[in-house]
């Protein structure tokens, strides 16, 4: 178990005013190297679940263990935990702040005391895994980049630590279908090739459930649903429908068909699920 | 910093009292004239019937003591250090000592005043934010600077970016936050080290902070434009500022007060 | 009659026109907006469709070409803040485009600059709230807002001027799911109900399908023009525009190839499960 909460709840404002609940009761177990997306709504608290994975926040009541330690006792290195949990925050273009984007990217290892040759190397290694070339954009200024090129160089930022698991608060917002499709697979080529384990968080549901291999929807501060993302549009459509989260629209069209009495398989995501269903009941030749 | 999300800002607080319901600017003119007679005052009289009058008005906003003397609190170290420095630095009388530290009377005498004179400033200053909000206040301070348009005063901009600027203080100030976590998360370090190394450390902030205003200033820019905004010639007022009688009676009362006690006493 | 339209004749924009890094973000685009329209307009990043919103309150002026609205030519500098009264614009971050301390006031910013008199303010004000629906937050302060509430605030401020058009400039770009919906639900309540020609750039699938016509832009041309069914239908090149297609569409367009029957025009999802269900 890389992270593991138990009972977990947060409370903000404690004690004042305006305190709200919300976190409530959240037990979750995630290994190294998974590829998880969180799904809620705006306010469900996803962005403060993450937050709690390295320590930027601290549970009011409950357990957090990060790689068996427990974040909550006195004297924890959060340092050490931020190096292993790389926290990618919404819009990251927004913390870019050196002269050049090797000093952006070298940010992080040099804050963690790796001597000069080391940082050279990460830094050429973090460019490489969001497709920049070292020799073209090392020397440039951040705010010189297209949007997507300096969310890319933000995400570069983070991986130069070389986290063992990487959190991403709703990479794909703002960006178009194009820029959409090329962070979602870097970041799984990512998760290939290097092990990362990696936390999707987002409200876009279909792509996300294309990507990942395990769903967790929140609603109202609680994980109401934990599986792979299949299962969860065939067994759960009607609670995800219910806390205001939509369906892939092939998703939505089989459980109509079901709906109507049609013995169809419900936990499709994709046009080519949906096209290979329906011919295989039609009775036509598949030749996919 | 949630807090800040659910708190209005600036230290409004609405009321239907006699102080809210004045026009602003006979609010602001009477706090400068009591600002400026604090400084003429030579008798202690002088003091005491300032004092009361602004008390009594601080009755009259039915705005609760608390959140009154929660402004003094900032300033509460000043008020003491100054009382501290004067009850210690003035040479006179010696009425008590403490091994070589020497009280005398005038420094108690010089002291307390100045003391107070803080004070009251402070407290002026607050009754006139806790009973007019933000809006009221600049667009107060608009038609008091028009005033002076004749002499190339720019009242119509310096409201409109004292507004902007009111606007955008807590959504820069949730900026800040979200900078300062995506940094933290990345390994910066806001709070250990000596004071350069903080100084140093605050640049991750700032620099995001200032790219992000400026251009956050650019798209508001172009978004006023595209309202029809072209500077203050020809523009009206949605919100209608009327002297009324309790106007013109408090500001006479006003310059009744402070003539008085900077003239007479 | 006054002859109600946007018409655009041959419209380039180039950035950077005497410079080096030149950069032609429209290249001779002629499009005609009629009264009541709902157009949308899609593209991916970089294909101009934010560049073409620009001209039409003359945000932006031509490079070479014209563009008019109501009969009025944006090289016109004379006309430009008439212009900018027909045609009210919202813009894609909510929070950079409210100026004011209050709902009420932000709203009334674009009435105090046109210098409209005090008590019919107030009538605009509550009119556009009340489109909006956003009449208990009169006195809010923005910052409390949700982005979808924020936005809807802008959409007021922009019509509280009475435009007879409506640019929306990827409005939803920066919201959630639920925002979206409440932003998408007030612009065709605007259409619909208040007869304000709507112009709406995005590149969400489903918010060009509820306009009456999508013109979609790659590079600074248009490569695509007519009705949503029809252009959805163009799966290879919305494809190669990079651009979404509706799952429902390209379905549609598969099983047919297949030799199931089902029209290729199929948008929504009733109409899919309808036509499946003779099938299976």
């Amino acid at each position: 178990m890389f992270i593991h909460l138990e009972n977990m709840c947060f409370t903000y404002s404690l004690g004042m005013p305006f305190e709200t609940e919300v976190l409530k009761n959240i037990n979750l177990e995630i290994d190294k190297d998974e590829f998880i997306g969180l799904i809620g709504h705006t306010g469900c608290g996803k962005t403060t679940l993450i937050q709690h994975f390295n320590g930027l926040l601290t549970p009011t009541s409950g357990k957090i263990y990060v790689e068996g330690v427990d974040l909550n006792k006195k004297g924890v290195n959060l340092k050490l935990v931020r190096q292993k949990i790389g926290l990618v925050f919404q819009y990251p273009e927004n913390q870019l702040f050196e002269e050049t984007i090797d000093q952006e990217v070298a940010f992080g290892p040099r804050k963690l005391g790796l001597p000069e040759g080391k940082i050279e190397k990460r830094v050429r290694e973090a460019l490489k895994m969001v497709d920049l070339d070292y020799s073209l954009y090392a020397e440039r200024s951040p705010f010189s980049l297209s949007g997507g090129e300096m969310r890319r160089v933000a995400l570069a930022s983070i991986l130069s630590i070389r986290p063992k698991m990487l959190i991403l608060d709703e990479p794909t917002a703002n960006l178009d279908p194009r820029g959409r499709d090329n962070i979602l697979s870097e970041i799984k080529k990512i998760h290939k090739n290097f092990g990362m384990g990696v936390v999707l968080v987002s409200h876009n549901m279909e792509k996300v459930a294309e990507t990942v291999d395990r769903l967790l929807v929140m609603h109202r501060g609680e994980i109401i649903i934990d599986g792979a993302p299949k299962e969860i549009f065939e067994k759960h459509a009607n609670d995800l429908v219910e806390v205001g989260l939509g369906l892939p629209q092939v998703t939505e069209c089989m459980h109509k068909l079901k709906a109507k009495g049609k013995d169809v398989y419900t936990g499709v995501l994709t046009v080519d699920d949906a096209e290979r269903e329906v011919l295989k009941k039609t009775n036509k030749e598949i030749n996919v | 910093m949630k807090i800040l999300r659910n708190i209005s800002f600036g230290q409004y607080i609405p009321r239907d009292s006699l102080i809210h319901n004045l026009d602003p600017r006979i609010k602001i003119m009477s706090c400068l004239a009591i600002i400026i007679s604090l400084f003429l005052i030579t008798e202690y009289l002088g003091y005491l019937i300032l004092g009361s009058f602004v008390l009594i008005s601080i009755i009259i906003s039915k705005v609760h003591p608390k959140f009154v003397f929660r402004s003094l609190r900032p300033i509460l170290f000043i008020i003491v250090f100054t009382l501290i420095i004067h009850l210690f630095m003035t040479e006179g009388k010696v009425i008590y000592q403490l091994g070589f530290l020497k009280i005398t009377q005038e420094g108690l005498i010089k002291g307390l005043l100045i003391s107070f004179r803080l004070f009251i400033l402070i407290l002026t200053t607050s009754l006139l934010t806790l009973t007019t909000s933000p809006i009221s206040l600049t667009d107060g301070i608009e038609r008091l600077l028009s005033v002076f348009k004749f002499i190339g005063m720019p009242a119509h901009e310096i409201a409109m970016m004292m507004t902007i600027a009111l606007r955008f203080i807590p959504t820069l100030l949730e900026e800040t936050e979200k900078i300062m976590k995506a940094q933290m998360s990345r390994g910066a370090d806001f709070e250990s080290g000596n004071i350069f190394n903080r100084a140093k450390n605050l640049i991750p902030i700032l620099i995001p902070l200032f790219v992000n205003a400026f251009r956050r200033a650019d798209e508001l820019a172009i978004a006023m434009e595209a309202k029809c905004y072209r500077g203050g010639e020809g523009r009206t007022h949605y919100r209608e500022l009327k002297i009324r009688k309790a106007d013109i009676l408090t500001f006479i009362l006003s310059v009744l007060i402070t003539i008085m006690v900077s003239v007479m006493f | 009659m006054v002859s109600i339209l946007i018409k655009i004749k041959n419209l380039s924009h180039v950035y950077n026109y005497h410079k080096k890094d030149q950069i032609k973000a429209l290249d001779s685009i002629n499009l005609e907006i009629k009264n009541g329209d709902f157009i949308s307009i899609i593209g991916s990043n970089g294909s101009g469709k934010s560049t073409l919103a620009k001209h039409m309150n003359c945000l932006l002026l031509p490079t070479t070409g014209d563009i008019w609205v109501d009969k009025m030519n944006t090289n016109d500098k004379s006309k430009t803040w008439k212009i900018r009264r027909k045609v009210g614009m919202v813009f894609q971050n909510p929070d950079n485009q409210i100026i004011a301390t209050t709902v009420e006031d932000d709203i009334a910013f674009g009435l105090e600059n046109i210098g409209i008199n005090t008590k019919l303010m107030r009538e605009r004000v509550d009119w556009a709230l009340e489109v909006v629906e956003m009449e208990e937050y009169k006195k809010s302060e923005p910052h409390l807002l949700s982005g979808g509430q924020k936005q809807r605030v802008a959409i007021a401020g922009a019509i509280a001027l009475r435009s007879s058009y409506l640019v929306l400039d990827e409005p939803t770009a920066m919201l959630d799911p639920r925002g979206r919906k409440e932003v998408m639900d007030i612009v065709k309540k605007l259409n619909r109900e208040e007869n304000i020609t709507i112009i709406y750039i995005t590149h969400l699938m489903e918010e060009a399908a509820e306009s009456s016509r999508v013109i979609a832009l790659d590079k600074g041309k248009i490569a695509l023009a007519g009705k949503p069914e029809e252009v959805f239908i163009q799966i290879e090149v919305l494809k190669q525009l990079r651009l979404d297609v509706p799952q429902i569409t390209e379905l549609a367009l598969r099983l047919n190839k297949r030799g199931i029957n089902i029209s290729p025009h199929t948008l929504k999802v009733e109409d899919m499960v309808e036509s499946l269900c003779l099938y299976i």
